[in-house]
């Protein structure tokens, strides 16, 4: 069995029925309509993205499921993951928007620990840098929200 | 992952605020949750945004509960911690910082000098100005100089103010003095019981009123019967109907404070010390009163009992016995008096835990095993970590803590984690050290002796009756780590 995707720019992608149902969105579409051959519409991702996205789904098809709140929380990203979100911003961020839309959890997970792992250990001047982030603090908030979180600091 | 963020940057150098329009609060959220607090200080200084996002309840609720929340203490299931009792939606990151402040003995200190706080403290040790001192939701309270009432101070936004004095009635009837004092807070007011120096007891109520001070002061009960001999009364516990106290020469009354009549009354023909008194009411009907107590046995060793009465309001329903042998032995000079070096000096009981504080500068801690067919005390662990002797111990059992004192430190216990660092021991173990903190009475002068008369602690602040020096006059000194 295989379903007919759409991308926004209007690129057909064929994928087999139990990739596409890896996404929530897509597994609840097909529920609704039941059997046809249309393809499905995703206004929301591009080709490019779509692309990625299915080529993670394939990759992670056997993938068994945790809904350990802990476990979720501390696995660190695999090797093959690591190599797939080895992208430029633009593009790991699309690929969170659209697991996002699409209601795919891990991938969702992947992205934003990526992102994370990214913030991990910098401080706030070295997070403004690494995503461009304009501060608009006045030097007297700055110095308020350093007092109160001066607690954390590692000594 | 220094490395591949390296690479990524040399394949695209176009950085993106994703935080700016592209990311929805909940999909931001969904990063920052990944973070550890340490990280999450840092993005809270990022911008306002970032500080918005980054102090959301939400973040710090799995974090607080990831460190704080799952003790791996082996008597969690009859130990009820505070974990429990905590508001349904509180300030977790102010919890998590109160939290590891405590963790990371992160304080600020000031000292006192209080009015009439010294010469009530003359030439008494540390387990009798325990029963002379009372700290209970923001009220602190000590006798007056000639021990005929009692002062009320209260303890409001870091300042000390006296709001008013409770009387000692006896003093005006039989001329006497008060040797030991408790302060409750029970049904919305402060409970306060006086114990005389003639093995009578008194109870009062009251509250504060932040504007008006000590208002609604209402003497509740006074024992009908006094003997006009000397027995001060060295230790008391009571709760809204019952009193249980504990006199000089090892009488051990229970009285229903509705009739102010004994209900029993036993006598010990043996010398204790130190001596701890407490009463719980496990149900309907019944009440128990037990009387812990150290005894010295010879050569320096001591032994440990209890003494366990179960009491109704009208009789005493059983009452008994257990012991356990202190094997340490005290070194001490031939010719010493004994008496003079008790080898427990100080002892607090939270249910099920007895801890013990000894001269040869250990804390011992014991459960107390009590069921229809047994009551045994039996030995926990040692904690080892003074440097000295242990002079006095306070206990926070809402939340595990344990405060001990020798004359040169403070020492913070987490007695929930202390089975926690002891299971991780051996793996890779960020809090190690999150057990044991140790605050120095003065970082600059390690050779000088601190007295410290009294200790007592809530869940923000440690609080200190102490002497620098043995002749100074006494100070109290409070530790915040909020």
């Amino acid at each position: 069995m295989s379903v007919r995707l759409l991308s926004s720019d209007s690129e057909d992608f064929t994928v087999a029925k139990e990739v596409a149902e890896r996404s929530m969105l897509i597994k609840n579409m097909l529920e609704d309509v039941g059997d046809n051959d249309n393809p499905i519409p995703l206004p929301n991702v591009t080709a490019k993205i779509l692309r990625k996205v299915i080529e993670w789904c394939e990759h992670h098809l056997g993938d068994p499921v945790t809904n350990d709140e802990n476990e979720r929380r501390n696995t660190e990203i695999d090797e093959w993951d690591q190599k797939f979100m080895e992208v430029d911003q633009e593009t790991l961020f699309d690929i969170i928007l659209a697991a996002n839309y699409l209601d795919i959890k891990p991938l969702l997970d992947v992205g934003c620990k990526t992102v994370a792992n990214m913030i991990k250990g910098k401080t706030a001047e070295e997070i403004r840098k690494i995503f461009n982030i304009v501060n608009d603090l006045t030097p007297e908030e700055e110095a308020q929200i350093r007092k109160e979180n001066e607690w954390a600091e590692d000594r | 992952m220094s490395q591949p963020l390296r690479k990524r940057q040399r394949i695209s150098p176009r950085r993106i605020d994703f935080t700016n329009g592209l990311f929805s609060d909940e999909l931001i959220l969904h990063v920052l949750a990944f973070l550890s607090a340490n990280d999450l200080a840092q993005c809270c200084q990022v911008n306002h945004v970032w500080n918005r996002l980054a102090n959301d309840t939400m973040l710090w609720k799995p974090l607080f509960d990831q460190r704080f929340h799952q003790p791996l203490c082996r008597y969690q299931s009859t130990w009820s911690t505070a974990f429990r009792r905590l508001p349904m939606a509180p300030m977790w990151k102010q919890q998590y910082r109160l939290q590891h402040n405590w963790l990371a003995g992160l304080c600020s200190t000031r000292s006192i000098r209080l009015d009439s706080l010294p010469s009530v403290l003359q030439d008494m040790n540390a387990n009798q100005v325990q029963n002379y001192i009372q700290y209970t939701r923001n009220v602190i309270c000590f006798p007056n100089d000639d021990r005929t009432g009692v002062l009320i101070w209260m303890v409001h936004h870091g300042q000390f103010r006296l709001v008013g004095q409770v009387p000692l009635s006896a003093h005006s009837t039989l001329n006497a003095i008060l040797h030991c004092i408790k302060l409750a807070w029970m049904s919305g007011r402060y409970w306060l019981a006086i114990g005389n120096n003639l093995g009578g007891f008194e109870v009062w109520t009251f509250t504060i009123d932040i504007d008006k001070g000590l208002v609604n002061l209402l003497p509740l009960c006074q024992s009908a019967e006094m003997s006009h001999a000397l027995d001060p009364v060295i230790a008391l516990d009571f709760d809204s109907s019952m009193l249980v106290l504990c006199t000089l020469s090892m009488k051990l009354c229970a009285y229903s404070l509705t009739s102010a009549r004994p209900i029993s009354s036993l006598q010990s023909p043996v010398t204790r010390f130190p001596v701890l008194l407490t009463l719980t009411h496990p149900r309907s009907g019944r009440w128990t009163a037990l009387l812990c107590f150290g005894m010295p046995v010879g050569n320096g060793s001591s032994c440990l009992s209890v003494q366990e009465m179960t009491l109704s309001t009208s009789s005493l329903v059983s009452s008994r016995y257990c012991s356990v042998f202190c094997p340490d032995q005290l070194f001490v000079t031939p010719g010493t008096d004994i008496n003079m070096y008790p080898p427990t000096t100080s002892m607090q009981y939270s249910k099920p835990f007895l801890m013990t504080a000894h001269s040869n500068n250990t804390i011992r801690q014991y459960r107390l095993i009590s069921t229809e067919t047994t009551l045994e005390l039996e030995y926990v662990r040692t904690l080892f970590g003074h440097t000295c002797r242990v002079d006095t111990l306070a206990m926070d059992t809402a939340h595990g803590r344990l405060v001990s004192s020798d004359r040169s430190c403070l020492k913070i216990w987490d007695l929930l984690s202390l089975d926690q660092a002891r299971a991780r021991r051996g793996s890779r173990d960020e809090y190690k050290l999150d057990y044991l903190v140790t605050l120095l009475h003065d970082q600059h002068q390690l050779d000088r002796h601190t007295f410290v008369d009294w200790l007592q602690l809530d869940e923000e602040q440690i609080l200190a009756v102490v002497r620098p020096q043995q002749q100074d006059p006494p100070m109290l000194k409070v530790w915040s780590f909020d």
